[in-house]
């Protein structure tokens, strides 16, 4: 039995710590502007309002795992990202497009994405920790199948047959969390990642299957992709094309100044190939004229029969 | 240029090599993994958490007299499409999921309410959708299908609303339960205004629901003919008992229908209309509600059942949550295990057992958000 | 009362209801429910036509200062009050309106203030010494307040719901609505809010409608009535 396998099995799901896990987000920005633990901790350390915190808080000098645990209590107060979105925040009103602002009010409201993607001060990372099947895996052509024996498995007692059927030759990580917990309403569920910095770190979602931000929009605006266990907050949600604009340009206000010209070349890239190709786009959907499952029912039967 | 991976995508191709990890494992190793994250989240999530949704225990098709299954739809409160998108949604949900049962059910059982406001072209959409269940279907009335034309499409779509049939032994009456006594003319109501009144849970104006002599007599007469050891399922829209009248989760002339029931040794009533987890055991008869395709509904204020663990309030972000659909695994006694398949949640069970015992034995989980 | 709800005409008639309402409630504190039929009284004319005075008929001029009705001479003041609100209801069925919000939609009535009557410090004073009338007034005025937010609570036409959906369809009686509650952090919305920001992610979301102005009278109403379903309740801000 590999232990390392074991190890990562526990971090994976649920850490047994949430200080450890809590280290995991703090390599985003140290990916980008820190390479290791040390670099982050010295441009802490210049910063003397962290150091008296951290002080009064440990009683010693803070160390990378102190960090850790400081972050865990605030709940991953994000320390390095420094974003336009962020400045607009702290009160910078001309940090962001009126654009970019009226995709943020879009994100908040009509958009529904602050429930799984929270941004608040106690929160600031936009996400909400949990697993959701917002129908990425669906679009892939197995996964029904998959989902199909693992919901078998789970009736039947002897399953031992059942899960080797399952665990060879298939690509089991289509079912997400599910693999984790055998837990049925996980099934091709994913957690739902930070989006600080999302402008660069394309392509999209936990199969890269999405190359730009707009085919992002596209998936969430027709309210996913059906599969029964398809989070039901995925709704269609009539968005126009300028909304999808405005909310994608809020989305690229979220990465670090500090790469802002990569930013900016992205989201022209983006846009440009987003001009081409909307490969995901379905607007009936959206519209809400043809309802997610009306396909899948109503085809079930013809080929059924 | 170079490209800056997320840690979330990171973490995903961690998971990824994780899960070439498992396949290339032997199988013991394998279900040593699976069985360590089992026990791992097992202080996290209920126990009955891993309950399936095709429960196989004492469920197995042996023949005639014996053990089976069979699904329910219920409240789906269908407008027109272009009216509302959403409830529409719902129902088509219900009949993917219960297509995708394997094996499947013997029949799907609708309970009632397919309309919102009785209107022609809501009971004809939901007809049409319904008609992609794969397995057959058999159907109740609800108030929301009736007090428009006083039932004249349902029946037109769906023949009598009452009706008895046999499936491997056992005796299945399904009743009109939703009678009300005329609170219309009176007041002057047009049809529509009728059906508005009938159709706010909390209006008052109306009359409570009962089954009402002329079906209770048919129903005598129905059961005549069985022993006393018979396997018998009622299936009404309202709960046959009396739980909260400003809601009308009540049946007025409940007394009067469980008399006639009170021979047989086990009697299972299965309802519609309340739209949430709900069981009660009155002496022999065992009653289980069922869940909406279209909303939940808040527990009442007062005169809960004891038999009854709640649901957990449900988050309204997503609107399928606290909705769902379900099954009823029949026993070879008669008694059936309740499951709710709840959307986006662990199905939850209740069992033969836990009626049977009186709520000592197989408990269902607890809520975690409970009603206040 | 939210007048900028109630259309012109209407908003017209209920002035004047009120006006010979008062009349009738100086002279006896009589509920207009409880007036006799007066034949003799009745006026003979609906208003709006114009009429001619008769030898037995004094002409009255109604609070619109347009329209005349005809009152036979010799009546007392209260059996004329009685009368002109007695026609005036059966012109008028909507003026009705909290009475039949009551008996549709049956919520809580506002607290017993009969205490204030007791005592003898406010005796002769101008501030603090309360009558009878007071309580009437405060509970009638109350009370029209929350009927007001139930009649919109329970219909999505008022809410301007895109798809046929009221707030009653998941809450009836404002039931899982815990106004005491607030201020507390929501899920759905991402940050702390009041009662009234819930109300309003419920007017987008499930009810799928533009959401309402904070301060205007449908929100106020909407509160109104959510809060006067949990009377007797202990605040409790954070809960969830
Ligand atoms: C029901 C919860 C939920 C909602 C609502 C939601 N998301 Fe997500 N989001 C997720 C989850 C879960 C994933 C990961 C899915 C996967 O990889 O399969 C995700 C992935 C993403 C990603 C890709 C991140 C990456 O690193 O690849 C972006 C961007 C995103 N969401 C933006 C949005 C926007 C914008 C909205 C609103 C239109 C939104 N989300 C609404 C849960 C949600
Ligand atoms: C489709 C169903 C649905 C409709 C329609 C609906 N709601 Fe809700 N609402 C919910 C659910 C479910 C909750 C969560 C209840 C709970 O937490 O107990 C909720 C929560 C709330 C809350 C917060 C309760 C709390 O515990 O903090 C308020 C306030 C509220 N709704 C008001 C309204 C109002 C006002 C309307 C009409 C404009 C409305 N709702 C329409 C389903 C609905």
């Amino acid at each position: 039995m590999n232990v390392a396998l074991f190890q990562t099995l526990f971090w994976d799901g649920r850490s047994p710590s949430l200080d450890h896990q809590a280290l995991q987000p703090i390599l985003n920005p140290v990916e980008m502007g820190m390479p290791d633990g040390e670099t982050a901790m010295k441009a802490i350390r210049d910063d003397a309002e962290y150091q008296e915190a951290f002080k009064k808080a440990y009683v010693r000098e803070m160390n990378y795992e102190d960090l850790g645990r400081a972050i865990g209590a605030f709940e991953r107060t994000l320390v390095f990202l420094d974003s336009p979105f962020r400045r607009f925040l702290n009160g910078d009103s001309d940090a962001i497009s009126d654009e970019a602002l009226a995709g943020f009010e879009l994100y908040d409201g009509k958009a529904r994405c602050v429930t799984c993607h929270p941004m608040n001060p106690s929160n600031p990372l936009g996400s909400d920790h949990r697993f959701h099947n917002v129908g990425v895996s669906a679009r892939h052509q197995d996964f029904e199948e998959l989902a199909k024996q693992a919901t078998k498995i789970l009736a039947e007692d002897s399953s031992e047959q059942k899960l080797d059927e399952l665990a060879v030759g298939t690509d089991l990580s289509e079912l997400g969390r599910f693999m984790i917990t055998l837990n049925r309403v996980d099934i091709g569920s994913f957690r739902t990642p930070l989006i600080l910095n999302i402008g660069i770190t394309q392509p999209y979602m936990h199969d890269g299957s999405l190359a730009t931000l707009w085919d992002v929009m596209d998936h969430y605006n027709k309210g996913g992709e059906a599969n029964p266990f398809l989070d039901g907050g995925i709704e269609p949600l009539a968005l126009s094309e300028e909304e999808i604009d405005q909310v994608v340009a809020f989305l690229f206000t979220l990465t670090d100044v500090r790469f802002a010209e990569e930013n900016q070349q992205q989201f022209e890239l983006q846009r440009a190939a987003a001009k081409k190709n909307r490969p995901i786009r379905d607007e009936a959907m959206a519209e809400r004229s043809i309802l997610p499952f009306e396909q899948r029912v109503t085809s079930s039967k013809s080929t059924d029969q | 240029m170079a490209t800056h991976p997320s840690v979330e995508t990171k973490y995903m191709e961690e998971r990824r090599e994780l899960f070439h990890g498992i396949r290339n494992l032997e199988r013991r190793s394998f279900l040593k993994v699976s069985a360590a994250a089992l026990g791992a989240s097992a202080g996290l999530a209920y126990p009955h958490s891993f309950t399936p949704v095709s429960v196989a225990q004492g469920a197995e098709d042996t023949g005639s007299d014996q053990a089976f299954r069979f699904a329910y739809v219920s409240d789906s409160h269908l407008y027109e499409k272009d009216v509302n998108d959403r409830f529409v949604r719902g129902l088509l949900r219900a009949v993917d999921d219960v297509n995708n049962l394997d094996p499947q059910p013997d029949f799907v059982f609708y309970g009632g309410d397919l309309a919102q406001l009785g209107q022609e072209k809501e009971l004809e959409l939901g007809a049409q959708i319904l008609k992609n269940l794969k397995a057959p279907l058999r159907i109740m009335v609800g108030e929301h299908d009736w007090y428009l034309d006083m039932g004249q499409k349902w029946q037109e779509l769906f023949g009598d609303p009452t009706y008895s049939f046999d499936h491997k032994g056992v005796h299945f009456v399904v009743l009109n339960s939703v009678v009300e006594a005329d609170f219309w003319t009176e007041r002057n109501m047009t049809p529509m205004e009728r059906m508005m009144t009938v159709a706010g849970l909390d209006n008052s104006l109306q009359s409570p629901f009962t089954v009402g002599q002329t079906q209770r007599k048919w129903l005598q007469d129905d059961l005549e003919k069985l022993s006393d050891d018979a396997r018998l399922i009622i299936l009404s829209h309202s709960p046959l008992y009396k739980l909260y009248k400003p809601w009308n989760f009540w049946t007025d002339d409940a007394e009067e229908v469980q008399a006639i029931l009170n021979r047989f040794k086990n009697v299972v009533v299965i309802h519609g209309h309340t739209h949430q987890l709900l069981t009660n055991r009155i002496g022999n008869i065992h009653f289980h509600g069922v869940l909406s395709t279209a909303w939940p509904w808040p527990y009442a204020p007062e005169g809960m059942p004891e038999l009854t663990i709640e649901m957990s309030r449900p988050d309204p972000f997503n609107p399928n949550d606290g909705c769902g659909d379900g099954e009823v695994h029949v026993h070879p006694d008669g008694l059936v295990d309740k499951i709710y398949n709840l959307w986006n949640r662990n199905p939850v069970s209740v069992t033969a057992a836990y009626t049977a015992s009186g709520g000592s034995d197989s408990v269902p989980p607890k809520p975690n958000r409970p009603s206040y | 009362m939210n007048w900028t709800l109630i259309r012109g005409s209407a908003r017209r008639a209920i002035v004047c209801a009120m006006l010979l309402f008062w009349a009738a409630f100086l002279a006896g504190c009589k509920h207009p429910s409880e007036t006799a039929e007066l034949d003799a009284a009745d006026p003979q004319s609906d208003a709006g036509k114009e009429t001619v005075a008769t030898a037995d008929t004094v002409d009255v001029k109604s609070c619109d200062g347009e329209n005349t009705v005809q009152v036979a001479k010799g009546l007392t003041g209260q059996a004329m009050a009685d009368a002109l609100m007695d026609q005036w209801q059966r012109n008028h069925p909507e003026a009705n309106w909290v009475t039949e919000e009551k008996e549709k939609h049956v919520f809580l009535p506002p607290a017993d203030n009969s205490a204030l009557l007791q005592g003898d410090q406010g005796k002769g004073h101008v501030y603090g010494n309360f009558t009878e009338r007071d309580l009437i007034t405060w509970a009638r005025e109350a009370e029209k307040f929350v009927a007001e937010g139930s009649r919109i609570f329970h219909s999505g036409d008022e809410l301007g719901s895109q798809i046929a959906v009221s707030c009653d369809m998941c809450h009836p009686h404002a039931a899982n609505t815990h106004p005491e509650t607030y201020p507390k952090y929501q899920v759905q919305l991402g940050r702390v809010v009041l009662l009234r920001d819930m109300i309003n992610w419920c007017v987008e979301n499930p009810v799928r409608a533009e959401p309402l102005d904070p301060n205007g009278p449908k929100m106020r109403a909407l509160e109104a009535y959510i809060m006067a379903q949990r009377k007797g309740t202990v605040m409790e801000y954070g809960k969830h």
